[in-house]
């Protein structure tokens, strides 16, 4: 099974929309494949029209294996399932921290899930915490949507410095551009600088309303609207991070 | 039911299984119910309905492989899919080849499909056992928020060849996706709840209807031996018994034979007529000699009719596996050799095929049934041992010749030549056949683990007998391709598989004798005495 975290300190950066187009993407070319939602605000839950059960909590997370098993709902795409995150999530951290190895939990979490899907997808909340770590070491893959700002690169590089300065493996972080405004003479410039660095994807995924509406369509927008010019950017995105060694 | 390992697993705990399939039946006859309006007093509505009609095949091997591994193997239009039998879910699909009555794993291009099909049964066919019309309306059930919780399906089964006669069958199938079971047993409720004359059952329970429908019963053939023998009856009776059974197994084979559905019908015949053969050598005194050795005789000519057919499947069968076993630039060789087999093998099969059908054949088969019919015990001065209780025979008979497989195998001598190793591997034979014959009079925990010791010596003897078949095959394949004009390609080829051969069979012989002590052994010995002096099974 090979894990890929959608990643990001800023919030709003267009994290559950790549989350949400990448898995749908890997569950028609590479199935079974399962979205994890960690961020307490549930949005990719939502787009998927998914609650968790009433009895679902972080706890529950926490203990792994069986309840984890239990709470995973299908979504309405086959081949792609969903374990919805809960509101209680928000103290995922401080009950990390109680754990031994919190670092090691997601992995050793998930780990039994590995026969049963050939990727997962963490929708991981934007903070750089306890739970980002246990995140950064259970995955192959740290995707971190950017919108090309001064500001972004700025928390971008405070990444690379945590990685750093952590003993972490920087080159797993791929970078890509989200939001992007041509119009823009910062984003152009910034894309122009950036666009070629190592670490960073080519494609880029263009600001545009349809996105935005996937709160309305409550689905993938490479689902309902595959044609749509996000819709094949995600495509363009999916290609090229398939492309990536160790994917 | 033994699972088909179509998902690898490594032992670790593994996602609970899928929520389960549920199947609603109504008497056909019933009134018209209506999904959508059951469903208004629940807190889900429906999407729109998909209708469709369409002709549904099911296939499986003649020996319900696949049924018994828990699956059907079913198609609708061209679509071809492996399903979970208990949920209906699709585990893999593929294309059906056009008009296809049999397929084997080997038509289909590399995936997933093929690979569970052959995992289910590298060797058989898979053929077309009934056809269905079904009309079907398909819902998603989804709640409040439009998320699918399920899926309900209203499918109307007739059969295909009078359709006007009406359903045989209306189910309802209702299909929760993971993670709403819950919500779904509310929906079932209510269909359950709304509905005179219905009753849940499962979905195996849906397909076996539906073949005994259409004159089939699943899992109704194995050419093991299931009998449960008497140990107190006459061992003529026992006997008698055994002899019918495997007759019947011969019968249920010849069509599958003659049509050359796949080779497993010839071997399960051939093993059957061994078996009988067996029988009549090895329970002396059971019966008349004089009809028992013109039954021999006759069932000799007939075994000695369908060897050849099968020394060729076997080649056909082993056909990918020979190049890899040869350097690359003599496996060009190969291909004028099984070109030449096949074409070969179509006309001994024609041959056999012709024999099948003849009057001569079918005298044959008669006369042996006649006398398997005559329960009367035969006159004792011919045969005093008939009326022995089969128990005492059964014993008798197996400890006489384990006797002989131990004293001629302590007889094997340090070069171990080939009439030895040949000769032993027919007492083994015997030994394993007469132990399969009285399988049910002895507690499986006993008899299992002394067949197993018998099995591995068996297996060390097979391959070697197996190498020597082969090799003297080549050896009068070259022979008569030499008095052709033979081309270098075919014989240096032919050359290479000789001499792989000839290393195969050289190993088989150098581990004979440490096989042999394995066999030969105190616990072996153990085995035999508990199974043998103890009280046997009532």
């Amino acid at each position: 099974m090979k894990s890929i975290a959608l990643y990001s300190i800023k919030g709003g950066v267009g994290k559950t929309a790549a989350a949400v187009n990448l898995s749908y993407l890997t569950s028609l070319s590479a199935p079974p494949c399962l979205i994890c939602d960690l961020d307490p605000q549930g949005a990719s839950s939502y787009y998927f029209r998914i609650t968790a059960s009433k009895k679902y909590d972080s706890d529950k997370f926490l203990k792994g294996s069986k309840k984890i098993y239990s709470n995973i709902k299908a979504t309405d795409f086959e081949n792609l399932d969903l374990l919805p995150s809960d509101f209680s999530y928000r103290n995922l951290d401080i009950e990390l921290s109680e754990e031994k190895k919190p670092q090691k939990k997601l992995k050793k979490n998930l780990e039994s899930l590995s026969d049963d899907y050939s990727h997962v997808f963490f929708d991981c909340p934007p903070n750089l915490t306890l739970l980002s770590e246990s995140v950064f070491s259970a995955s192959d893959i740290i995707l971190v949507p950017m919108i090309p700002t001064t500001l972004s690169i700025r928390t971008y590089n405070q990444l690379i410095d945590f990685f750093a300065a952590n003993n972490l493996d920087r080159s797993r972080i791929r970078a890509f551009f989200t939001m992007v405004e041509k119009r823009k003479a910062m984003h152009r410039d910034i894309i122009a600088r950036y666009g070629d660095a190592p670490g960073f994807l080519r494609q880029t995924i263009p600001y545009n309303s349809e996105v935005e509406k996937m709160g309305v369509y409550r689905a993938p927008l490479t689902a309902v609207k595959p044609n749509s010019i996000a819709a094949k950017a995600y495509k363009g995105l999916f290609e090229e991070l398939m492309g990536e060694k160790g994917l | 039911m033994p699972q088909v390992p179509y998902a690898i697993t490594n032992g670790r705990e593994r996602m609970p299984e899928l929520p389960e399939t549920t199947v609603i039946k109504f008497n056909p006859d019933s009134v018209a119910i209506s999904v959508p309006h059951i469903l208004e007093n629940t807190r889900y509505s429906l999407s729109f309905p998909e209708r469709k009609k369409t002709s549904r095949h099911y296939f499986d091997t003649f020996d319900w492989k696949a049924f018994s591994s828990g699956l059907t193997v079913q198609s609708e239009g061209r679509t071809l899919s492996i399903r979970e039998i208990s949920s209906t879910r699709i585990i893999a699909s593929d294309t059906l080849p056009s008009n296809t009555l049999c397929f084997m794993a080997e038509g289909f291009r590399p995936g997933k499909f093929p690979t569970i099909l052959s995992h289910i049964s590298p060797l058989r066919a898979f053929c077309r056992l009934a056809s269905f019309e079904v009309v079907s309306v398909k819902w998603r059930v989804l709640d409040h928020d439009e998320k699918t919780i399920g899926t309900i399906i209203d499918e109307s089964i007739s059969s295909i060849n009078d359709a006007n006669k009406g359903p045989i069958f209306h189910i309802i199938t209702l299909t929760p996706l993971r993670g709403y079971s819950q919500e779904m047993a509310t929906v079932r409720k209510a269909l359950q709840g709304e509905t005179v004359e219905s009753v849940s059952e499962s979905a195996a329970g849906i397909f076996q209807e539906l073949m005994r429908h259409s004159g089939k019963e699943p899992g109704d053939y194995s050419s093991k031996i299931t009998l449960k023998l008497d140990a107190e009856a006459p061992v003529h009776e026992s006997a008698l018994r055994l002899l019918r059974f495997t007759t019947e197994v011969m019968r249920r084979n010849e069509e599958g034979i003659r049509k050359s559905i796949d080779t497993e019908f010839l071997h399960d015949y051939r093993v059957s007529l061994r078996r009988a053969r067996s029988i009549l050598a090895q329970l002396k005194g059971v019966f008349d000699p004089r009809t028992a050795n013109h039954f021999r005789k006759e069932l000799k000519e007939l075994a000695g009719r369908t060897s050849a057919l099968r020394d060729l499947d076997v080649y056909l069968l082993e056909q990918h596996n020979f190049p890899a076993s040869l350097p690359p630039v003599l496996r060009g060789g190969l291909m004028p050799f099984f070109t030449g087999i096949t074409s070969t093998r179509q006309k001994i099969h024609r041959k056999l095929d012709r024999y099948l059908g003849s009057e001569e054949y079918r005298n044959l088969m008669s006369e042996w049934e006649a006398f398997l019919s005559v329960m009367q015990l035969p006159d004792p001065d011919k045969a005093p041992a008939a009326s022995l209780a089969t128990g005492k025979s059964a014993r008798t008979s197996i400890k006489k010749s384990w006797n002989r497989v131990k004293r001629n195998g302590r007889r094997v001598s340090r070069e171990t030549t080939d009439p030895e190793l040949h000769e032993l591997r027919i007492d083994c034979k015997k030994l394993r056949y007469l132990m399969e014959f009285f399988a049910s009079l002895f507690p499986s925990d006993r008899i299992g683990p002394a067949l197993k010791q018998l099995k591995q010596l068996q297996e060390n003897l097979g391959e070697f007998v197996d190498c020597s078949v082969q090799l003297e095959f080549l050896h009068a394949h070259l022979d008569e391709a030499s008095r052709n004009g033979c081309d270098t390609g075919l014989a240096a080829s032919l050359g290479g598989l000789m001499t792989r051969l000839y290393e195969k069979q050289e190993e088989a012989r150098s581990t004979f004798h440490a096989s042999f002590r394995t066999f030969d052994s105190d616990r072996t010995a153990a085995l035999f005495e508990e199974l043998l002096t103890e009280r046997i099974n009532k």
